[in-house]
């Protein structure tokens, strides 16, 4: 499905039209949106990390003057539903969790009450007067400790702290042990980290008593889905709820759920018939949103004398927090489907565990699966210093080739339009071949790593892994009566460039200029139902119902446009920039009729339309993407290593891309960049520390450490781009990619500059302290 | 993060100040730049009755140099200070911590009374002012009184300030012809807290050696450390490779680290003996354009 188009507008790098507003102030988030009335809500959260509510006082914070109500877990009981989570996935334990606890709080940060007052000063001030008697219980924050027979139990409902135990088999791995010349052992400790957006959640609820109609203004990934859950928790009908997320300030997978917060908050707006706002202040975010990525896994890799990979397996071990917002397989699943890449492996096997502990509930995190490129790659480097081998060897012997292809995978899913057989080699050319080599004050080291990307996820990826939801999207086209286009589509931009980059796509699929054509996004009544913006969906799932949404409607208005021109047939006609043109001898000519003519004959002479045309210029479309779409690159990276403060500076970094074709290449150039950076972030900053009682040590920005600009080294991007194959305009989607490649390459440097020293960092982050302990051989705990 | 009620006054003189601080007694805590007051009000660790905005005292805002000193008023921004052709040109080495403060929004606001009155332990400020021996000017409606940085920080946090007492100025001596400074300031990320730096002032000798020699130390939330005496063994020596190793060395070796929350003790000296190579390579370091 290639576009027929010649200079058309998608592929060109035009500016983002949103960011003039954003750039100025004039976004609109949360706390811009000013609500007469409107009152605020402060949570009482618990200090500890697992105790039992033995009873709570409100009676202090009642008597402060502006305060209007202390609500308690018991004080909803029968108005909000339970989270229920218990898809029908083998190995998962169903799990369900109340909206406000009545009996036990599971870890610090978690609610014990809601304060509703005039501001939040005096909301913040009743919340420190509410008296909460707590008997502390003892804590789990180590998830294998939590997994052990005799752990303190974080929900009381299950039978343990297990969660998950699943197991895919693929062939006989066990079985090639006996042929392996080599079988090799490889540890992954990645960090819990958390998403950090410069927007922290919040939300503006309001009842309308009158029409019993409930609006949420909230910063969502995903409007339409959050208003399912919504309707679903409160008993409302679909009708009833308007969620609308304007601007949203950053998200990264943390605004996806329908968390506890934005739920008793229209709960309360809806019992006291006011409007009521609340802001997720910084401490909050860090302590109590949503974590993610805190995972363990170890490989087992065997392989003949060249080499060749006979089977591999994978143990992962995830630590989920204390409350299940996701099916908690869901993010270990993918690393263990997506994990083998572009590397043939014939025997595979992963056995995923989740724990539950007191510590704050995870997530996905742009990049759920993350952690694989590095797995994969970082267990080929593993192979090949334990052999002897070159590890570029090893991943050529290993690398399908363009005619393996498709392949289907050993973890289900089925891999085509990848070339990181073609990425590899343009990435070693771009970084070098230089060997430095260690000195008295530093350690060099060159790390490469390759990456799949899994892009975007169709229904059918969801039915076969037994997630619920669907992968598709849905657009509406309007075409307006003054000739100019509103296109919408079921996303949530948070600063992606959708408005800029959908422009071009409906400019393109209807012929008309981007300029007239306004997008509309982030609005349950605005935009057709749609699965929102997640992972690398957006350009392919949202992008290509767009396309198809126009095609159709360009096809219309042809039609119409051959009736006006007193022709039989539409086949020699297109449209440009809103001009019908008419194919002439072989050329394109203008025919004397636009999109404007048509759209006042659909909307104000509809008997001037064709026969049988109805009035009107609405177009509506669904678009279910492949199972999986998959996007490649290969990162490779150097460093260099301060032996005497374990400091790690990275000197040079290149990407080499696939992500098929591009909308905007500005776009994705920021993407590409922004993704490098929040892997690197992860691997060398970023840690969310727990104590061993549970309280959160990260909590605050001066503690909870991001990378800045200032960190970043200079990131040289290119493309050896391949359309995909299955999609309209051959788009694949990117975004995610960029973090786990900077993982493994970051992290496969290190590895080879500490491997004459004999020594492997097998944790995350890379901290000066931890590498400082590497370089010296004496093991320093984590921090 | 809402911080605990309390009253604000706006001082509108010097005078104001200082009669709103002995009315207030010990409860009434200055908003200067804010950068570190107002997150402890918003994290409710601090909890005043009353706060005193002392930022429209053009009075605390000057910066001259004579008769061999520097001197900068307390609500003087870190930017001022980092740019300001006075500062850059007497004292480099304090605009030069200044410039490494936080991040640019920070130094917009913060000041330098604030942060030599606050003592962070790993703040830039409290490390320049006691390596180069300044003296703080304190005002009080009982008058005003100069006191050795050095003596007025007793420990992390805490400085003996009376409770009607406020920092008008902070007087730099201007470092001899000839007296190098070189910092060294370590960060796990850009702009976060130092994990540990160290500060040098060193005169060569005529054969470039060590003739004069004074360090400080900031590493795992002690008081900054001011090593002088303590180096008498390193006068005279000669300008060999392996002296800043040797001073390093020693330096490390007598600082009394514990374990932090961020670092064990180990690697906190193994920093601390990094940055005190690095400073004194450089002070050592033969320049342009200065007699050998």
């Amino acid at each position: 499905m290639t576009r027929d188009i010649p200079d058309g507008y998608v592929g060109r790098p035009m500016l983002r039209r949103e960011d003039g507003r954003l750039l100025q102030g004039r976004g609109r988030y949360v706390d811009d949106i000013r609500m007469p009335g409107v009152r605020h809500a402060a949570f009482v959260r618990s200090p500890h990390a697992h105790a039992r509510i033995v009873s709570i006082d409100v009676r202090a914070a009642l008597e402060l003057a502006g305060v209007h109500a202390v609500v308690t877990g018991a004080d909803l009981v029968g108005e909000v539903a339970d989270a229920v989570v218990s898809p029908p996935i083998p190995g998962l334990v169903p799990t369900r969790f109340e909206v406000l606890p009545t009996r036990k709080i599971r870890f610090q940060g978690d609610l014990v009450a809601c304060v509703i007052a005039d501001d939040r000063y005096l909301a913040e001030e009743a919340a420190e007067r509410v008296e909460v008697e707590y008997e502390i219980l003892p804590a789990v924050t180590d998830m294998f400790v939590a997994l052990a027979d005799d752990a303190p139990k974080v929900d009381d409902r299950l039978a343990s702290n297990r969660v998950v135990h699943r197991v895919h088999t693929h062939g006989r791995p066990d079985d090639q042990e006996r042929d392996a010349a080599f079988v090799v052992e490889t540890e992954f400790h990645q960090q819990r980290q958390s998403h950090v957006p410069l927007e922290t959640r919040g939300c503006i609820a309001s009842w309308d008593q009158g029409r019993e109609h409930l609006t949420l203004v909230t910063g969502s990934q995903v409007p339409h889905p959050l208003r399912t859950q919504l309707v679903r928790r409160m008993g409302l009908r679909d009708g009833q709820v308007t969620v609308e997320s304007p601007d949203v300030g950053g998200s990264f997978g943390q605004k996806i759920a329908l968390y506890r917060e934005e739920l008793i908050i229209c709960a309360l707006a809806r019992r006291l018939g006011t409007p009521i706002r609340w802001n997720e202040d910084r401490l909050e975010n860090l302590q109590a949103s949503c974590h993610a990525r805190e995972q363990w896994c170890r490989t087992r890799i065997m392989a003949d004398a060249d080499g060749r990979i006979l089977a591999l397996t994978l143990d992962i071990v995830e630590d989920f927090g204390a409350y299940c917002f996701y099916p908690a397989n869901y993010i270990a699943e993918v690393v263990g489907i997506i994990l083998t890449g572009q590397y043939r492996v014939d025997h595979y096997r992963y056995d995923l565990t989740v724990a539950l502990t007191n510590k704050c509930g995870v997530g996905p995190m742009r990049a759920p699966m993350a952690i694989a490129s590095w797995v994969m790659d970082g267990t080929l480097d593993a192979l090949a210093r334990e052999s002897g081998l070159d590890p570029i060897e090893i991943r050529r012997r290993n690398m399908l080739s363009a005619a393996q292809l498709p392949y289907d995978m050993p973890g289900g899913e089925t891999l085509l339009d990848v070339n990181i057989d073609e990425t590899m080699e343009a990435a070693l050319e771009h970084i070098g071949h230089a060997r430095l080599r260690a000195d008295a004050d530093t350690l060099h080291g060159c790390g490469i790593c390759n990456v799949v990307e899994s892009t975007t996820y169709g229904s059918r990826f969801y039915k076969n892994s037994g997630i619920g939801g669907s992968g598709h999207e849905a657009a509406r086209i309007i075409v307006e009566p003054d000739g100019t286009v509103t296109g919408s589509v079921g996303l949530a931009a948070s600063g992606h460039g959708y408005e800029t980059a959908f422009a071009q796509v409906v400019g393109d699929g209807l012929g008309v200029s981007p300029d007239g054509v306004a997008i509309r996004l982030g609005h349950t009544d605005a935009a057709p139902y749609g699965m929102g913006s997640r992972g690398g969906r957006g350009g392919t799932a949202g992008g290509g119902a767009l396309y198809e949404c126009a095609r159709m409607g360009q096809e219309h208005l042809l039609h119409i446009a051959a009736h006006m021109l007193g022709l039989n047939t539409a086949r020699n006609l297109r449209m440009i920039d809103g001009r019908v043109e008419k194919l002439v001898d072989g050329a394109w000519r203008h025919a004397g009729v636009g999109i404007a003519d048509i759209a006042r004959l659909a909307y104000f002479d509809p008997l001037a339309l064709p026969e049988g045309t109805r009035p009107g210029l609405e177009f509506y479309r669904t678009f279910d993407p492949p199972p999986m779409t998959f996007s490649n690159s290969t990162h490779a990276c150097r460093v260099v290593i301060d032996r005497h403060t374990g400091q790690l500076t990275i000197t040079d970094y290149v990407v080499v891309e696939n992500c098929g074709a591009v909308i905007n290449p500005l776009i994705v150039r920021g993407q590409q960049i922004g993704a490098v950076a929040m892997g690197i972030s992860g691997t060398v900053l970023e840690n969310m520390v727990y104590d061993a009682a549970g309280q959160n040590l990260s909590s605050t920005l001066g503690d909870y450490a991001i990378a800045t600009a200032c960190d970043i080294p200079m990131i040289r991007i290119h493309e050896k781009a391949t359309p995909g194959s299955r999609t309209p305009l051959g788009l694949k989607g990117m975004a995610e990619g960029g973090v786990m490649g900077a993982i493994g390459a970051v992290a496969n440097a290190v590895n080879d500059a500490l491997a004459p020293l004999g020594v492997r960092a097998s944790r995350l982050p890379l901290s000066p302290v931890y590498l400082h302990g590497l370089i010296h051989g004496h093991a320093i705990s984590q921090h | 993060m809402k911080p605990a009620p309390f009253a604000y006054h706006r001082a509108q003189s010097l005078d104001h100040l200082l009669r709103l601080k002995a009315d207030l007694r010990g409860d009434g805590v200055i908003l200067a730049g804010g950068q570190s007051l107002v997150p402890m009000l918003n994290l409710r660790l601090s909890r005043p009755g009353n706060l005193i905005d002392i930022n429209d005292l053009v009075e605390l805002d000057h910066v001259h140099a004579r008769d061999g000193m520097l001197r900068i008023g307390a609500m003087v921004r870190h930017h001022r200070i980092a740019t300001h052709p006075l500062v850059r040109r007497h004292h480099p080495l304090v605009a030069g911590m200044a410039s490494m403060i936080g991040y640019h929004a920070i130094r917009q606001r913060g000041t330098i009374g604030g942060s030599l009155t606050l003592a962070d332990p790993s703040a830039h400020f409290p490390l320049a002012a006691m390596l180069c021996d300044a003296t703080l000017v304190l005002r009080s409606t009982r008058g005003e009184r100069s006191v050795p940085y050095r003596a007025l920080y007793l420990s992390p946090l805490n400085c003996a300030l009376e409770d009607d007492e406020i920092v008008r100025s902070v007087l730099f001596p201007i470092p001899p012809p000839g007296c190098r400074m070189e910092a060294e300031i370590f960060h796990l990320n850009h702009g976060g807290f130092p994990l540990a730096a160290c500060a040098v002032a060193l005169t060569a000798d005529a054969r470039g050696g060590v003739a004069t020699l004074t360090l400080v130390i900031a590493a795992g939330g002690l008081r900054p450390v001011v090593l002088d005496r303590e180096l008498d063994g390193f006068l005279g020596a000669g300008p060999d490779a392996g002296l800043p190793a040797a001073i390093a060395g020693h330096v490390a070796a007598i600082l009394p680290l514990e374990d932090t929350a961020k670092a064990p003790a180990a690697y906190l000296s193994a920093v601390v003996r990094r940055c005190a190579t690095l400073c004194v390579t450089r002070a050592l370091a033969p320049r342009a354009g200065e007699p050998a």
